[in-house]
C-alpha cells in the first residue's frame, strides 16, 4: 500500500467496516520482519474471519514456525467479511498483510490453511482481492505460489485448479523445506516450472498440474501422470512431537477469537477407529508429546501470553499415557499464577475415572457426550464403541458430582439408518432425562442440548464408497425427531440440510468441481460456513451451469472397485483396511481399539513397528 | 495507573482494553491481589468511562490492587514491560484513599473536511458541550499521545482539529459518541482523541 492508499485505508475504510480490528494486526508476538531482510516471504491465509482463523491451532504454528527460519518471513490476512471487501473493491485496493501491509500478489508464496470445506469460496475472494490470478495454470512468472495445507486437503480436487501445490499432513518439517526450496530456487532466478518441480521432489507435496483427471461416461476414471511424476503422494509424517516445533510464544488476538485461550497439543491423530470419522484415519498414527514438553510449553505460554487457561488438545484425552502426572506437573505453576487447564476432548470414562478431580485448577469444560448414534446397532455398524451401560453409568457419575448442562452429539443419515434409529436417539435423550431429574442435582434444573448433524462420507473412511442420505430423506428425518423430542424441555440443534450436501460435493467430488466453486463465487457466494451468508440458490445455478447435479455427487455410491478421485493421495491408511472396515460394518461387525498397535488391525501405518524402533 | 491508547490500538473495544491488561497484569509478574471464584481475574476497576471503539486516548485511569508494598516507579517498570497492544502505560502512582470522580472529558476532534461542515452539528449539542469548540492548528496536534502509525503521526491525515469539552452524565461520554454519529452519517473523516478528564 502506498501513503495515500494507507491514509484512506486507515482513515475512510477501516472506521466505516464491522469489527475494524480484524484488519489491525500488531497483537502481542505477532512478528513484523523488515522485508528488505528476508529472501523468502510467505503469506499465510485463513479463508475466514480473524477471529475463526486466529482459533486454529496449525494455523498460528506455521506462523511461527517460518518466522522461525532466518530470512523469512510470514505475515498474516484473513477472508474480509463482505462488507470489507465491498469497501476495498470501491476503492480499488488491494488485500494486504496486517503485519507490513504488502498485497498478498508481492510475496513468494501464499499458503492456505484449508480446514473446512465452506471455506472454499473464500479462497476465491482473497485470491483476487489480492491480486492473483484464480487458476493455477494462468499464473505466470512473478506470481506467488500459492498452496494449500489443512485437512481438506486430503481430498484437494475440488479446489485443485486454485493451486499450484498442495502439502499433505504435518508441516513442521514440510514447510521449512519448502521455503529453503524457494530460498535456493530465487537465487538462481529458476523458473516458475522448476520451482514446481523442484519442489514435487519434497515428500508430501502435491503438484495438482501434473495430474490430469481422466473421466469416462461422466465419471472420473483415473489420473493421468506425466513419466517421473510418482502416480501417488504420500502424506508428510512428524514422527517426534518432542522435537518438532511447537510455537511456545503465540500471537494473543487483540480482538477476542473463537477459542480465546491458550493451548498445547499432547498428542496427534486416534486409532480409536469410528468409521465416519475422517480426522481419526488421516492424522494416524498416534504420537505423544512427553508430560515434560508437554508442562514446559504450557508454563511458557502461560508467562508469554498473560492467558488464564490453557487447553490440552488432542482427541481423546484420557487415551494419553501420561495424563494424571502432565496435569500435576502444569497444576504446581498454574494455581500460583491463579490460571487453570481444560481438556476440551474426553471420553465419557473421564467422569468414572476422576481425572485431575484432586488438582484445583483442572476443570472439564463440561458434559459433553457423543454417542452418535441412538442404537446399539448403528454404533456397531460406526464402530462408534459406547455401549448403553457405559453411556448410563458415565451420565450418572456426571450427575451425582453435580454436573446439570449435558451437550450431546448426534448424527442423522448414517449408512444402514432407519427410522428405529432415530426413535433410539429420542429414548436415549428421554432416559437421560429422567436420570437427571432422579439425580436431582442442588444446582438447579438440568439443561439438555442435542446437537443433531448431518452424516456427510468423508474420503479416506471405510465409507467413503457410501452416498449420502438425501435431502429429503434427512428432512424427514430431522422433523421425526423435533417431533418426538417436542415436549422435552430440550435445545435440539440440527444443521441445514442445503449445507450439509455441498459438504457432501466438496469433501468427495473430483476436480470439475473447481469450475463450480468458481462460477457459485462469481455469482456472489461468500462465507458459505456462516447461515445467514449462505445462499444456496446462487450455488444451485452454478451447477446447472456446469451441468452437474448436487444432489447426485453427494448421494454417489462409489462401486467397490471403482477408482476413487482422491486415491492418489495417501494418508497411510490402505484401500485393503478400509473395504474390510466397510464391509464388516455392512455386517455391524465393529473392530476393536487397537490400542496403538498392541492389537494391530493392520490398517498400514505400522505404527507398533516404528514406535518399538524408537524405543530400542 | 494511567495509559494511552494508541493509534494501534483504536479499534480494540473496551472489553478488549480489559481482557488485554488482565493479561497483561499476569504477563508482569507482579504480587496480584486476584478475584475468588472459578475464574480468579486481577482486582482491576476503570476509573474512567469505557473508550468508544475508534477512538485514542491519552488520559485512561484504572486501579489495580497488589498484594505487597512495592513502590509505585518499580510497578510502573514491571508492567510497561508487558502492556497490552495497543497501549503504552503513562504513570503509577498509589491510589489516593478517596475515590476519584470525574466530571469533565476534554476531546480532540480532527476532521479531513473543513470547518464549514463541524459547526452545525456541534451546535446541536450546545446544552452537553461543557464548552463549544476551541480551534487547534494541526501542527499542535503531533504534540499529542496518539501513539505512532507506520509511516508517520496520524494527525497528518486530517486539515482542522477543534477541543471539546463534554460534561460526564450518568451515561458516560455520550456526548461524543452522539457527535460521531453525526459526523459518520454526513460520510466525514474524522478522529476522536480523548486528551484528559477531570
Amino acid at each position: 500500500m502506498d501513503e495515500k492508499q494507507k491514509r484512506e485505508f486507515e482513515t475512510a475504510l477501516l472506521p466505516r467496516v464491522e469489527r475494524p480490528g480484524r484488519y489491525c494486526g500488531g497483537e502481542i508476538n505477532s512478528v513484523a520482519k523488515d522485508p528488505a531482510a528476508c529472501d523468502v516471504r510467505m503469506a499465510l491465509i485463513f479463508p475466514d474471519v480473524y477471529e475463526v482463523g486466529m482459533s486454529h491451532l496449525g494455523f498460528t504454528l506455521v506462523y511461527h514456525l517460518v518466522n522461525g527460519i532466518e530470512r523469512a518471513a510470514c505475515e498474516r490476512a484473513f477472508a474480509p467479511w463482505p462488507d470489507m471487501e465491498a469497501e476495498l473493491r470501491k476503492s480499488n485496493m488491494p488485500l494486504c498483510s496486517l503485519e507490513t501491509g504488502t498485497p498478498l500478489c508481492d510475496f513468494d508464496i501464499v499458503g492456505f490453511t484449508l480446514a473446512y470445506e465452506m471455506g472454499y469460496t473464500n479462497v476465491l475472494t482473497v485470491l483476487d482481492l489480492g491480486g492473483i490470478t484464480l487458476r493455477a495454470s494462468d499464473r505466470g512468472e512473478g506470481d506467488p505460489l500459492v498452496i494449500a495445507g489443512g485437512c481438506c486437503t486430503f481430498n484437494p480436487e475440488p479446489v485443485a485448479d486454485f493451486f499450484d501445490m498442495v502439502a499433505l499432513g504435518d508441516g513442521e518439517e514440510l514447510v521449512p523445506e519448502l521455503i529453503e526450496c524457494m530460498r535456493a530456487m530465487k537465487r538462481v532466478g529458476a523458473s516458475r516450472a522448476d520451482i514446481l518441480l523442484a519442489a514435487s521432489k519434497i515428500k508430501g507435496i502435491y503438484v495438482p498440474s501434473l495430474y490430469k483427471p481422466v473421466y469416462r461416461d461422466g465419471s472420473f476414471a483415473g489420473m493421468e501422470t506425466a513419466p517421473g511424476v510418482p502416480p501417488v503422494v504420500n502424506k508428510r509424517i512428524v514422527e517426534d512431537l518432542d522435537a518438532a516445533f511447537y510455537p511456545a510464544q503465540p500471537i494473543v488476538p487483540g480482538i477476542e477469537a473463537v477459542q480465546d485461550r491458550g493451548r498445547v497439543e499432547i498428542f496427534r491423530g486416534c486409532t480409536r477407529g469410528c468409521r465416519f470419522c475422517h480426522a481419526g484415519m488421516v492424522y494416524r498414527p498416534i504420537r505423544e508429546r512427553s508430560p515434560e514438553k508437554v508442562a514446559a510449553l504450557a508454563k511458557s505460554i502461560f508467562e508469554t501470553t498473560g492467558c488464564e487457561e490453557i487447553s490440552l488438545l488432542s482427541f481423546n484425552a484420557t487415551d494419553y499415557a501420561a495424563l494424571d502426572e502432565t496435569l500435576e506437573a502444569i497444576d504446581a505453576f498454574a494455581s500460583e499464577m491463579r490460571a487453570s487447564v481444560s481438556l476440551p476432548s474426553t471420553r465419557l470414562d473421564t467422569f468414572t475415572s476422576g481425572v485431575g478431580k484432586k488438582l484445583r485448577s483442572v476443570r472439564p469444560s463440561g458434559l459433553t457426550f457423543a454417542p452418535e448414534a441412538g442404537s446399539q446397532r448403528l454404533r456397531d455398524v460406526i464402530n462408534k464403541q459406547l455401549s448403553e451401560e457405559e453411556i448410563f453409568n458415565a451420565l450418572d457419575a456426571a450427575f451425582r458430582q453435580g454436573w446439570t448442562k449435558v451437550k450431546l452429539y448426534f448424527m442423522i443419515g448414517l449408512p444402514g439408518e432407519t427410522d428405529e434409529d432415530i426413535d433410539a436417539i429420542a429414548e436415549m435423550v428421554e432416559r437421560m432425562q429422567r436420570m437427571a431429574r432422579r439425580a436431582k442435582s442442588k444446582r438447579g434444573k438440568s439443561d439438555f442440548t442435542v446437537s443433531v448433524s448431518t452424516f456427510v462420507p468423508k474420503a479416506h473412511t471405510p465409507f467413503q464408497w457410501h452416498g449420502m442420505d438425501g435431502a429429503e430423506s434427512l428432512d424427514r428425518k430431522q422433523k421425526k425427531l423435533v417431533h418426538r423430542l417436542r415436549s422435552t424441555r430440550v435445545k435440539l440443534n440440527t444443521h441445514d440440510i442445503e449445507t450439509s450436501v455441498l459438504e457432501g460435493v466438496m469433501s468427495r467430488g473430483d476436480r470439475r468441481i473447481s469450475r463450480v466453486i468458481e462460477t457459485a463465487w462469481k455469482l456472489g457466494c461468500r462465507f458459505d460456513g456462516w447461515t445467514e451468508q449462505f445462499k444456496y440458490d446462487l450455488w444451485k445455478q452454478a451447477f446447472a451451469e456446469a451441468g452437474l447435479d448436487p444432489d447426485a455427487i453427494a448421494m454417489k455410491v462409489f462401486d467397490n472397485d471403482a477408482p476413487l478421485p482422491w486415491e492418489h493421495i495417501n494418508c497411510g491408511v490402505t484401500r485393503k483396511f478400509l473395504m474390510l472396515e466397510k464391509l464388516k460394518s455392512e455386517r455391524a461387525m465393529t473392530t476393536e481399539w487397537c490400542e496403538n498397535g498392541n492389537r494391530c488391525h493392520g490398517c498400514g501405518l505400522n505404527c507398533k513397528a516404528s514406535m518399538q524402533g524408537r524405543a530400542r | 495507573m494511567t495509559f494511552s491508547r494508541g493509534w494501534d490500538g483504536r479499534f480494540l473495544s473496551h472489553l478488549d482494553v480489559m481482557r488485554g491488561w488482565s493479561r497483561a497484569l499476569r504477563r508482569s509478574r507482579l504480587p496480584l491481589a486476584y478475584s475468588q471464584g472459578f475464574n480468579p481475574k486481577p482486582k482491576v476497576s476503570y476509573l474512567t468511562p469505557p473508550l468508544s471503539v475508534g477512538m485514542t486516548s491519552e488520559c485512561e485511569v484504572f486501579e489495580t490492587r497488589i498484594e505487597l508494598q512495592l513502590p509505585a516507579d518499580s510497578v510502573q517498570e514491571m508492567i510497561s514491560a508487558a502492556v497490552p497492544q495497543g497501549i503504552s502505560l503513562l504513570g503509577a502512582i498509589e491510589s489516593p484513599q478517596d475515590k476519584f470522580k470525574y466530571g469533565i472529558v476534554t476531546y480532540l476532534l480532527l476532521l479531513r473536511r473543513g470547518q464549514a461542515d463541524i459547526e452545525p452539528i456541534l451546535g446541536g449539542f450546545a446544552n452537553e458541550l461543557a464548552s463549544p469548540s476551541a480551534p487547534v492548528s494541526i501542527s499542535d496536534c503531533v504534540k499529542f499521545n496518539f501513539g505512532q502509525c507506520r509511516d508517520g503521526h496520524p494527525s497528518q491525515w486530517y486539515d482542522s482539529a477543534f477541543l471539546l469539552e463534554c460534561v460526564l452524565t450518568e451515561t458516560g461520554g455520550s456526548v461524543s459518541k452522539k457527535i460521531a454519529h453525526e459526523l459518520e452519517a454526513s460520510r466525514t473523516v474524522f478522529h476522536f482523541h480523548r486528551l484528559n478528564v477531570k
